[in-house]
């Protein structure tokens, strides 16, 4: 999962950054506006994370002009103004949720996860598959009913296709969501991980978790269950 | 006094009345006085034309010859013009053959001098006299002295002058009193603008509208506006100090955030600084929120109602998505209150928000009441059994499922009735809660 996080007070962006890193998300980073518009229109974002108050250009202004250009991931607005005008002007501009300031980092998570859930069209916080279904909160996979151990960069790489599922994901649009934009990206590495991940979520070569498309990249192809009516307990929000 | 039209009024009245009694009392003594001259004249007239019909015979006595008389009513009995020569020891030489009322005596007087007076007798009529004292000179230089007296009877040409003094004064009493009225009715017209200005003013401290009208004479013209400058500035300085405090707010929790974050729980003064943060936070809030309470009504504007609250539910129609909430809007679109466009959104916001929180899935918003009432009902669980009073005590929750959620129905409460409205919690038809804003 690729985060873009667009706040201009240097300390917070740290904690949000470092905080959303701890949960394996890569990250674009910025404080400024207008650079927040260009990485959020040339990078393969999966949820952006905005200031409102923002130096270059305010946070209203850039996400409009994000959704302007047909960018659909979700965006979390964050706002110290906690009027109602306020906010319905960021859903109004294109945000999906807002979180005002002062807030706990694990509220972040909860939203970001949350959203990320939404768009993935998961009503529950756990992702169900035929088989398989993995608790975005706990991070935890369990194949047919038992743990799966699974390491950080080996989660990260099955969530992401699970968000897609059905949907074959090239190597490189794999990497953009699993790396930061300086980190030494090797397809060959990423091509090791997929084995062991397979290895391990399908010990008895029975249930092909993960399908090669030569040439194409990788899709997940479990049969996805859906919970459609299942209430959304995490998606409310918290606004007095 | 008090008021600027019974001022004039009474000032105009004056004046008018000086005016009219001047005008009256001129009018009146110089025709009197031309009267009097005119009667001199004829009087005078008369005399020469008598002198003119004297002559002399050869005993000499004065003689006067009745058909050269200049008027023929002094041929003529009871005319009431009467004409006579005296001698000097007071005889009459000659009487004309007419007659008067009454005739006053002859006095003597140096020759050549004119006598005219008017003569009043107590239970008589009032005569106007005219007496010359001349002599007749013979060709041997001797003279006899003789008295010309001519009288009048005064009563037609009184009682004409009386006529003209009443016409004169009841036409001058009739347009003064008319000119009065003309003039109360100008001034009531041109203190129309005046009047309409105070109601326009009242009717904004009631709240009805913005801005006083600028079609307005020119002489006021400087006032309405210098007015509208005036409430404008008010405006902007409540948006500019309420902006300062939201950017206070704003500049203060961002740091706060990072507070918050920086305490880990492992660390030793992590539940301290939590505890503090909070408390920074806390009293933020509440002065914002305070400070909001205070904008007078009457610089709100009238906003409606219907498109802030469609705004105000496609919002949370995005925030609940999942699990979808069904809003049923039925509100006149003419639906017009006198708030302040962030009060109202907050108000609707807060109401709205409490009654997703709380699980419900569909929400009706409607008006009632001629536009004064806005009913929010919801399928919910509806609100428990306590006193619905102390719903709105600040701080007390209805339940604690949802953290955060005791303010909501509290401040929006508040808002409601810094505007002189209320906020009424009840419980809907199909047993869930029920709010009911009643706008003032």
């Amino acid at each position: 999962m690729r985060a873009l996080v667009v706040e201009d007070e240097s300390t917070l962006r740290q904690q949000l950054v470092a905080t959303l890193r701890d949960q394996g998300f890569a990250i674009d980073e910025t404080g400024d506006g207008e650079e927040g518009l260009y990485l959020a229109l040339n990078m393969p974002v999966d949820i952006a994370i905005i200031d409102l108050g923002l130096p270059g250009r305010d946070g209203l202004s850039l996400i409009k002009a994000l959704r302007k250009q047909d960018k659909h991931y979700p965006v979390l607005v964050l706002t110290a103004r906690d009027r109602w005008q306020d906010k319905v002007d960021g859903l109004e501009a294109g945000a999906d949720d807002y979180l005002t300031k002062p807030f706990h980092l694990e509220e972040l998570l909860a939203r970001t996860r949350a959203l990320l859930r939404r768009t993935g069209g998961w009503s529950d916080s756990v992702m169900q598959f035929e088989r398989m279904s993995i608790d975005v909160r706990a991070q935890q996979v369990h194949v047919d009913g038992k743990a799966v151990e699974l390491t950080a960069f080996e989660y990260r790489v099955l969530a992401y296709l699970a968000t897609q599922a059905g949907n074959v994901i090239s190597k490189a649009t794999l990497l953009d969501h699993l790396y930061d934009e300086d980190t030494d990206r090797d397809p060959n590495i990423l091509e090791v991980f997929i084995r062991r991940l397979r290895q391990k979520l399908d010990a008895d070569k029975n249930l092909n978790p993960i399908e090669t498309l030569r040439g194409r990249g990788y899709r997940l192809a479990l049969p996805r269950l859906r919970q459609a009516d299942v209430d959304d307990d995490a998606a409310s929000s918290e606004a007095g | 006094m008090k008021s600027i039209t019974s001022r004039l009024v009474a000032g105009t009245s004056l004046v008018l009345a000086v005016f009219v009694v001047l005008v009256a009392l001129s009018v009146s003594w110089s025709v009197h006085q031309r009267a009097q001259t005119a009667r001199f004249d004829r009087l005078q007239g008369l005399i020469y034309g008598i002198l003119g019909a004297t002559d002399i015979n050869e005993d000499s006595r004065l003689s006067v010859n009745s058909l050269a008389l200049p008027d023929p009513r002094l041929n003529q009995p009871g005319s009431g013009l009467y004409a006579e020569l005296i001698g000097k020891d007071g005889e009459r030489l000659w009487q004309s053959a007419s007659t008067a009322s009454w005739l006053p005596d002859s006095l003597s007087r140096p020759i050549g001098d004119w006598l005219f007076d008017t003569l009043e007798h107590s239970d008589k009529s009032t005569l106007h006299r005219l007496q010359l004292s001349t002599a007749w000179e013979f060709d041997n230089g001797r003279e006899l002295p003789f008295t010309v007296q001519v009288v009048d009877d005064a009563d037609s040409l009184d009682r004409q002058l009386k006529r003209f003094d009443q016409t004169l004064w009841a036409t001058l009493l009739a347009s003064a009193i008319g000119l009065l009225i003309l003039q109360f009715l100008v001034l009531r017209q041109s203190l129309k603008p005046l009047h309409a200005i105070g109601d326009e003013v009242a009717s904004i401290e009631r709240g009805e509208r913005d801005s006083l009208s600028e079609e307005v004479p020119q002489e006021l013209s400087a006032l309405t506006s210098g007015l509208n400058a005036l409430l404008r500035a008010e405006r902007e300085r409540h948006a500019q100090y309420r902006h300062l405090l939201d950017d206070l707010a704003h500049s203060l929790k961002t740091p706060l955030s990072v507070l918050h974050n920086l305490a880990r729980p492992d660390q030793a003064d992590s539940k301290i600084i939590h505890e503090q943060a909070n408390l920074m936070q806390g009293s933020i809030e509440r002065h914002v929120q305070r400070a909001n309470l205070r904008s007078p009504r009457y610089l709100a504007p009238a906003i409606n109602v219907r498109p802030l609250a469609e705004r105000m539910v496609s919002s949370l129609g995005k925030l609940y998505e999942r699990p979808g909430i069904d809003f049923q809007l039925t509100l006149d679109p003419d639906f017009m209150v006198r708030m302040d466009e962030a009060d109202l959104f907050e108000i609707l916001g807060n109401v709205l928000e409490n009654a997703c929180k709380y699980g419900a899935r569909q929400i009706s918003i409607s008006d009632l009441d001629g536009h004064r009432c806005l009913t929010i009902d919801d399928d919910g669980p509806g609100f428990p059994d306590i006193k619905l009073e102390q719903l709105l005590q600040r701080g007390v929750r209805a339940d604690s499922q949802t953290p955060g959620t005791g303010m909501g129905l509290a401040a929006a409460q508040q808002l409601m009735a810094a505007y002189g409205g209320r906020l009424e919690p009840g419980h809907a038809a199909k047993g869930g809660a029920r709010v009911r804003l009643w706008f003032p």
